[in-house]
């Protein structure tokens, strides 16, 4: 075990090297001169040269790549040009608030989605399983910001029971922190939801129809111990999977939400850098989101071999 | 456990721990209902070994999976009678009453080692499951009687095999800890199909002597399915061998190589190589192939592929009836056969010249 886990976290090095790469040549993909592009067409020559000299433009490419590298691993992101923050801190602040809304919708997907996935596979072919199965398509076939905005209209506005739009931060009280990401995280983790109750649908048909489950109806287990125990963990590494991909386009679906539910997440960071052409802090925006997107690929494969000896022993030490 | 074993076997007015009368297993599918075991039936006494005997598709694991239960009860439909231990209907027990036999009383062994332990949990945790889901000893009292079953199955190194995966086992060691599984709380039946099947040479020849010392210290009574007719010579008694959801022929194993009734049985003992086949002649086969279930022929199911059939073997479907042939050792009654020409054939093969179940 431990050394499989050194070898997943080597693995992880050649993975940020590149990812620093990319996101350091993002400056300097642009057509034309980076600090041209942040200060609009507008901008006096001598403006873009005192900007450029301030961002280090003018040293050589090699040297600039290491001196990103180096701040970037001391948490320094630069500072952006235009909100006047170090950059680390803009993202951390708007960091809470998607991780809050992303987790939230995460786990709602989950309670949600693997208990009807399991009832659909057990009743296959019934009313039941059809009725998840078109839930589900629904759950795909909605969009994220439309399904909001149906939530907003009608749980906000029409019933009022659960505020429009806004973010509380969960340390001024958890009670109203819910209340508020309530609607957002629906809306978000409705295709979530679906695409896991269908992977776990498909995950328990499969395991259903292996021999282990003859077995284990031989032994004379209880069919019901025989679901969870037998099929369901089986079944789970298929549906961690879904889980693990799907976390990252989660993260990509929150912006379009937080601009829809007004919270001050990653997602309007971006989308207001991106209108300020506030090169910096996307930069920071990029790397975070792919870093993240390692992170968590990392950890599903941890979760692999916890679950399935298969993996944890394929490195030869039996 | 002990003590109603004991019991049941003053109890029991027949020695045959399994009585199988007119089992039919149909299931509903596409194509309508298919019955894939029509009319079997059987006994197994007590420290007897049964061979199911057959070809791909003839209806035996599906008899043995009828006698466990096995099937998905949404699609089959049982008819006839399956009698446990003289008294216990299997047929008419609902899914709960049914439940504590299996696996207890009732052991079975499963074609392919490879799949039928689950790959995620231990050798250990699955036998221990299988003990405790029928006993109330604890989990170390379990763990004990597991590593102990697995020393009687001569499973090399059983401490450090409790703690293994599946995966980390050879095919005859899975295979070993299978049989220890469905052996653990001694059952009165056990029923293993094809168990040396996907088994090398060797293996398979432990694996046979270890079923054969089970039958032998547990009095267990025990159903051995294989295509193999070398297998069925080696451990069998008594064989029936059944054809396209039928028995066609049931008799001791002496008799059945010796003195094969059925036209089937023959075509299946003479594309059986041996030591003192000539090996520069092609093995003789059965011409054709067995017709699926959906299209039973009417008559004798064997008749389209049989070397002696006439008219009258397709008009209606033959009987299984005693075999009667003069200056037979075997008492009449005990050899029986689904054949209208049964008596007929040998003289038949002695006056006609010996080609006519090779050619065509």
């Amino acid at each position: 075990m431990a050394g499989y886990l050194m070898r997943r976290v080597l693995a992880l090095v050649p993975v940020l090297c590149v990812v620093a790469v990319v996101t350091f040549g993002l400056m300097h993909m642009m057509p034309g001169d980076a600090a041209a592009v942040m200060l609009g067409p507008d901008a006096s020559e001598e403006q873009v040269e005192a900007l450029r000299e301030s961002l280090g433009l003018n040293e050589p490419l090699i040297v600039q790549f290491f001196s990103w590298v180096g701040s970037a691993l001391t948490g320094d992101l630069g500072t952006s040009f235009f909100i006047g923050l170090p950059v680390t801190e803009v993202l951390f602040a708007a960091l809470g608030p998607t991780i809050n809304l992303a987790l939230l919708a995460q786990v709602l997907a989950i309670l949600i989605g693997v208990p009807a996935g399991i009832l659909a596979a057990k009743r296959q072919g019934t009313g039941a399983d059809q009725a998840v199965m078109a839930g589900a398509l629904m759950g795909i076939s909605v969009p994220s910001f439309l399904l909001g905005l149906f939530l907003m209209l009608i749980f906000g506005v029409w019933l009022g029971w659960l505020p429009v739009a806004g973010y509380v931060p969960p340390e001024d009280g958890l009670a109203d922190a819910l209340r508020y990401l309530a609607l957002p995280a629906v809306a978000l983790g409705s295709m979530q939801a679906a695409l896991i109750a269908r992977m776990t649908r498909t995950a328990m048909l499969d395991t259903f129809s292996k021999n282990y489950m003859k077995t284990a109806k031989a032994k004379g287990v209880r069919a019901r111990v025989s679901l969870y125990k037998h099929a369901l963990r089986n079944a789970a590494l298929p549906i961690i999977t879904t889980i693990g991909q799907t976390l990252g386009t989660l993260i990509a679906g929150a912006a379009v939400v937080e601009t829809v539910f007004n919270i001050p997440g990653i997602g309007q960071l971006v989308v207001n850098s991106v209108e300020r052409r506030d090169l910096v802090v996307i930069q920071g925006v990029v790397l975070l989101i792919a870093v993240a997107y390692v992170l968590i690929n990392f950890f599903v494969d941890i979760l692999y071999s916890v679950l399935d000896p298969r993996v944890r022993f394929a490195g030869g030490d039996s | 456990m002990t003590t109603t074993h004991a019991e049941n076997h003053d109890d029991a007015g027949s020695p045959d721990v399994l009585r199988v009368r007119d089992l039919r297993t149909s299931f509903a599918t596409e194509d309508g209902l298919v019955t894939a075991v029509d009319g079997v039936s059987f006994h197994v006494a007590r420290g007897e070994i049964l061979g199911i005997v057959g070809e791909s598709g003839c209806g035996k694991s599906v008899t043995a999976e009828s006698v466990m239960r096995l099937l998905d009860e949404d699609t089959t439909d049982y008819d006839g009678s399956v009698t446990f231990d003289g008294t216990t209907e299997l047929l008419e027990l609902t899914e709960d009453q049914m439940r504590p036999y299996r696996g207890s009383r009732l052991g079975m062994i499963f074609q392919d080692p490879m799949s039928s332990l689950n790959p995620v949990y231990t050798i250990g945790n699955q036998l221990i499951e299988a003990i405790r889901t029928h006993t109330r000893l604890t989990k170390q009292q379990a763990a004990d009687k597991a590593l102990q079953m697995l020393q009687i199955t001569g499973i090399p190194e059983p401490e450090l095999r409790l703690r293994q995966y599946p995966h980390q086992l050879s095919g005859g060691q899975r295979q070993r800890v299978v049989i220890a599984m469905a052996m653990c709380c001694e059952p009165d039946l056990l029923i293993a199909d094809e168990p040396t099947t996907a088994l090398d040479v060797t293996t398979q020849a432990q694996i046979l002597r270890l079923i054969d010392d089970l039958r032998c210290n547990y009095d267990t009574g025990t159903m051995f399915i294989t295509h193999d007719l070398g297998v069925v010579a080696e451990i069998c008694d008594r064989v029936i061998v059944m054809y396209l959801g039928q028995v066609i022929e049931d008799t001791d194993v002496h008799t059945l190589f010796d003195e094969p009734a059925h036209p089937y049985t023959r075509g299946l003992l003479a594309s059986t190589p041996s030591l003192e086949t000539d090996n520069s002649k092609d093995l003789p086969i059965i011409p054709g192939a067995v017709p699926t279930l959906t299209q039973v022929p009417d008559g004798c199911r064997f008749a389209a592929r049989c070397p002696f059939a006439i008219d009258e073997c397709t008009r209606a479907t033959p009987e299984l009836r005693p075999h009667q042939r003069p200056g037979s050792h075997t008492a009449a009654g005990d050899h029986l056969v689904r054949c209208i020409r049964a008596e007929e054939i040998p003289d038949l093969l002695s006056t006609g010249d010996e080609q006519e179940d090779t050619d065509d």
